[in-house]
């Protein structure tokens, strides 16, 4: 059956109610990006279902006419993830924002996907508990966005990323189709669906609902500062703490540029302005331990040439320092019309070297790279400034982010650590997989996704005529 | 200073934004109402339904205190409605309304008929004539209105040389709740304030200003400058008011002299809160109270534009109140100066979603701003529940000085 697009939409009206249709081209154009600025792309349409039950018959509706049709959660995506190609309406899933159930016993929150990360995390506070993954945009992000680009944060250094925290999920797969993956037991299934639709961007299947696991909050905590004149001593203690075998909950760096940024923004902590670079090591865990494994990473931090090694005076202290790393990519705004963040993973031990690469870089297409990194687990985050109205440097930062990427396939890393693949980096996703490799990840997607509606022109590079 | 940063697309607004939360809609949030205003910079032309969406700013700068980059949303939004008038036909009662009570006639005027609207005959003759909005509004006022406006004695006056701390009255404040300004006055005095309350002083001009008359708004400005001119400090009770009041250098672009006092008012404006909790009170009168556990709706004025939250609360718990915290304490109630007059719809549905956050268990809600008290009560009301809203100022007043409620 093959329907017009305002037929079906008219269907959807009725189903869910007609304001939350919205077609109107000036109201469109405010979901035409999300966290990445690059590419700015019209849907066809954007509704708002208020359920699961109406995310399934909306999906039903769309995949009979052969409309593509994505998810979005709070648009913060960083790789274009819930831009609309294609002409794809936008199923936008800000109405389920209902936390289902808190399960203490099993230490499990069943909640809706469009619960605001930091949600999970406020509501358990008082009963002892917390939810691990802390992407920097815990404030805005969805748990859903999260499941779907399989989120990590400062703290999953330690505690692991989404996937590692979602038991189970309700999806609506591309024909409109309610199931559930993964149960609520300590053992995953024999064959992990549940694995494949995290991280999957979208493209598999559109979650509904998700059980999270929340974890009893740590006895203590202790975060540790330390300022370095080089870069390199900065990496390099961040190396040597790792090989001494203690794992912080996170270690968080930032250089000069990106301090300049966040020392505007709206915490500031008050760092000297000429540092090279500055590392946050929060450790948790019973007082003993704690304790013994702050012993070790001062000790460490001060073979490494530190201008000051700093201790917060109060919690009220720690709670900013954090507050302030969290805003790094927001503050951008205050050195530059946009951002372009990067999401490269590299070896830890090659931190130093590609540091440099990158200033080469930047250097070599004469553009402006601040960088802020969850160094523990060699995520990079370089973000690569750059003017939108200025067509000629949008080509350079391009090519300079594509560059970089490059650099950490080279290191024998990867192209991206958190943000997901989306549509920025289709092309770098031939520097990470050969043909054959890429070819198996369609055939997967097409199993799920036989007609090519989900989320289109994300994830996976066209086929070359000629691989 | 508001204009160095642009907004990067981050989002880390959308969830504080009052509008996003009620619509769940991009095109209704702080993100998109920049896109739509970036549009219209570039020459497009907005369709109606975008207009309205852009128009449904409450100005209540949640998403100011939360942007990474200060990206002054509601400010653009509001510079925007000014310059564009037409654009958006503002309700023209509103625009009315606003004029009218930042004039002294006005003001009288108010003051007259929300008392003549308190005798039953004249009250239900006068409420036929009224738009829904206002009716539903008016079940917010308080029961007794006293008669002449605040005449507010200090115990002691001035001597030359002497800076006093100024008392700034707030028209709406003082016409509705003349009581709180009397309150307020007698705590000051309490602390050991040398008070004064300047008789030239006038409305804030925050109210016409919005409203598009930014001439009468400099006209006020420049009044109130004058009347707090001697002040070493000017205590305002009136949240919308003090925000004012701390900007009014933005009203004088261009006019160094000016900005340059409005710099110096600004210095020396501080919120009631901020001062009392700075300053020692006598002890509590030994009585106990009967409404003693309360809420605290953060206006948004005080929260967000100013960021005073703590003070409230550390002041209520050292007056003896239990203060049982509501969910999102700091999200709009829909009042928002006088857009429960110019958006009744979104107005009443953040009314009632601020209702349904009143914890059951508590018996008064504690607020800092005239709007946010009449809106509040209002909503109560029509929900049945029996519960008082007063200024936080009333709640410490009556530990201090016995209760009359
Ligand atoms: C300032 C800032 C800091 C950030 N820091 C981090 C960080 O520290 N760590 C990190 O991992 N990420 C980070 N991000 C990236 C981003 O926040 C995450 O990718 C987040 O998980 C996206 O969630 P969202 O709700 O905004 O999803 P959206 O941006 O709306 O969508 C992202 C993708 O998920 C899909 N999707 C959304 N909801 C669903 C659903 N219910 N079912 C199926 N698919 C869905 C969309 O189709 C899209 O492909 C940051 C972003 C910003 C702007
Ligand atoms: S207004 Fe501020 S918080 Fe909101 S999207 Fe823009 S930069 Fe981010
Ligand atoms: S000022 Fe308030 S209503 Fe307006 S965009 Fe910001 S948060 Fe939303």
């Amino acid at each position: 059956m093959d329907r017009t697009l305002e037929g079906v939409l008219t269907e959807i009206s009725n189903l869910i109610g007609r304001e939350y249709v919205i077609t109107d081209p000036t109201r469109l154009a405010t979901y035409g990006s999300d966290g990445f600025t690059l590419e700015h792309r019209l849907p066809a349409a954007v509704v708002l279902p208020g359920d699961a039950e109406e995310v399934s018959a909306v999906v039903r509706r769309l995949s009979e006419a052969g409309q593509p049709f994505l998810a979005r959660g709070a648009g913060t995506s960083l790789s274009g993830g819930a831009i609309a190609m294609n002409g794809a309406v936008i199923i936008h899933l800000s109405r389920l924002s209902r936390i289902v159930s808190i399960d203490l016993e099993n230490a499990v929150v069943e909640c809706e996907p469009g619960v605001v990360n930091r949600t999970i995390s406020q509501r358990v506070a008082g009963l002892g508990y917390f939810y691990a993954p802390d992407p920097s945009s815990g404030q805005a992000c969805t748990v859903g966005g999260n499941v779907a680009e399989n989120a990590g944060g400062p703290h999953c250094l330690k505690y692991g990323v989404t996937g590692s925290h979602v038991l189970m999920v309700e999806a609506v797969l591309a024909d409109g189709e309610k199931v559930r993956l993964g149960h609520l037991g300590a053992y995953p299934d024999p064959v992990d669906f549940l694995g494949l639709l995290v991280g999957s961007e979208g493209t598999f299947g559109i979650i509904t609902r998700v059980w999270v696991r929340i974890l009893a909050k740590p006895k203590t905590r202790r975060t540790v500062m330390a300022l370095f004149d080089h870069v390199r001593d900065a990496s390099q203690a961040v190396s040597a703490i790792i090989s001494a075998g203690v794992i912080p909950a996170s270690m968080e760096m930032m250089d000069q540029l990106a301090i300049s940024a966040v020392e505007q923004g709206a915490y500031r902590v008050g760092y000297p302005l000429d540092v090279a670079a500055v590392l946050l090591i929060e450790v948790d865990g019973p007082p003993i331990e704690v304790e013994a494994s702050m012993q070790t990473v001062e000790a460490i931090l001060a073979k490494f040439h530190p201008r000051s090694i700093r201790m917060p005076a109060s919690e009220a202290e720690r709670e900013l320092w954090w507050a302030n790393r969290k805003t790094a990519f927001g503050a951008m705004g205050f050195l530059s019309p946009r951002y372009y963040v990067q999401d490269g993973v590299i070896p830890r031990s090659r931190l130093p070297e590609v540091l440099e690469q990158i200033a080469q870089i930047a250097e070599r297409y004469r553009i402006r790279v601040a960088n802020v990194f969850h160094a523990g687990d060699g995520n990079l985050h370089p973000l690569l400034l750059y003017d939108d109205r200025d067509p000629d440097e949008v080509s350079r930062v391009t090519q300079a982010g594509s560059e970089v990427l490059r650099v950490c396939v080279d290191m024998g890393g990867s192209i991206t650590g958190e943000h997901g693949v989306g549509l920025e980096k289709l092309e770098e996703m031939r520097l990470q997989f050969d043909p054959h490799e890429l070819a198996a990840q369609r055939a997967l997607k097409a199993s799920f996704d036989p007609k090519a509606l989900l989320n289109p022109g994300k994830v996976l590079p066209r086929e070359c005529a000629s691989p | 200073m508001l204009d160095t940063a642009v907004c990067v697309h981050c989002g880390l607004c959308l969830p504080s934004c009052p509008t996003y939360q009620e619509t769940g809609m991009e095109s209704a949030s702080p993100r998109g109402r920049v896109v739509l205003l970036e549009a219209i910079a570039r020459g497009e032309k907005p369709s109606k339904e975008g207009l309205r969406q852009l128009d449904e700013c409450l100005d209540c700068r949640a998403c100011e205190a939360v942007c990474p980059a200060h990206v002054p949303v509601g400010h653009r939004v509001d510079d925007f409605r000014r310059a564009h008038r037409n654009w958006i036909s503002p309700s023209k009662g509103a625009k009315r309304v606003s004029r009218w009570l930042a004039s002294p006639m006005g003001l009288r005027g108010f003051h007259w008929a929300v008392r003549q609207s308190q005798r039953p005959v004249l009250a239900r003759l006068a409420s036929r004539g009224l738009p829904l909005s206002l009716r539903r509004l008016s079940q917010g006022l308080p029961p007794n209105i006293p008669g002449p406006m605040s005449r507010i004695t200090p115990r002691r006056q001035p001597s030359p040389g002497e800076s006093p701390v100024g008392l700034f009255l707030g028209c709406v404040m003082d016409a509705v709740y003349a009581p709180t300004n009397a309150h307020t006055a007698e705590l000051l005095e309490d602390t050991g304030a040398l008070l004064s309350v300047p008789r030239s002083q006038r409305c804030c001009g925050a109210l016409g200003f919005h409203s598009g008359d930014e001439a009468q708004a400099k006209r006020l400005a420049i009044a109130n400058m004058e009347a707090f001119s001697e002040a070493e400090t000017v205590v305002v009770n009136a949240a919308g008011c003090g925000a004012f009041l701390k900007e009014y250098e933005s009203l004088f672009e261009g006019d160094l002299t000016w900005r340059a006092r409005a710099r110096d008012l600004a210095s020396r404006v501080q919120d009631v809160h901020e001062y009392l909790s700075g300053h020692p009170l006598p002890p509590l009168e030994a009585r106990p109270l009967k409404t003693s556990v309360v809420t605290i709706h953060d206006a948004c004025h005080l929260a967000h534009a100013q960021g005073v939250r703590q003070p409230l609360r550390d002041l209520l718990q050292r007056a003896g109140y239990q203060v049982v915290e509501m969910m999102e304490s700091d999200r709009c109630c829909g009042s928002a100066g006088t857009y429960n007059l110019s958006h009744p719809a979104m107005a009443e549905r953040l009314k009632q979603r601020k209702v349904a956050d009143v914890p059951a268990e508590v018996r008064g809600v504690a607020t800092s701003n005239p709007g946010c008290m009449l809106q509040i009560q209002a909503g109560l009301k029509e929900a049945g529940r029996d519960l008082r809203v007063a200024h936080t100022v009333d709640w410490l007043w009556e530990a201090y000085h016995g209760s009359h409620a």
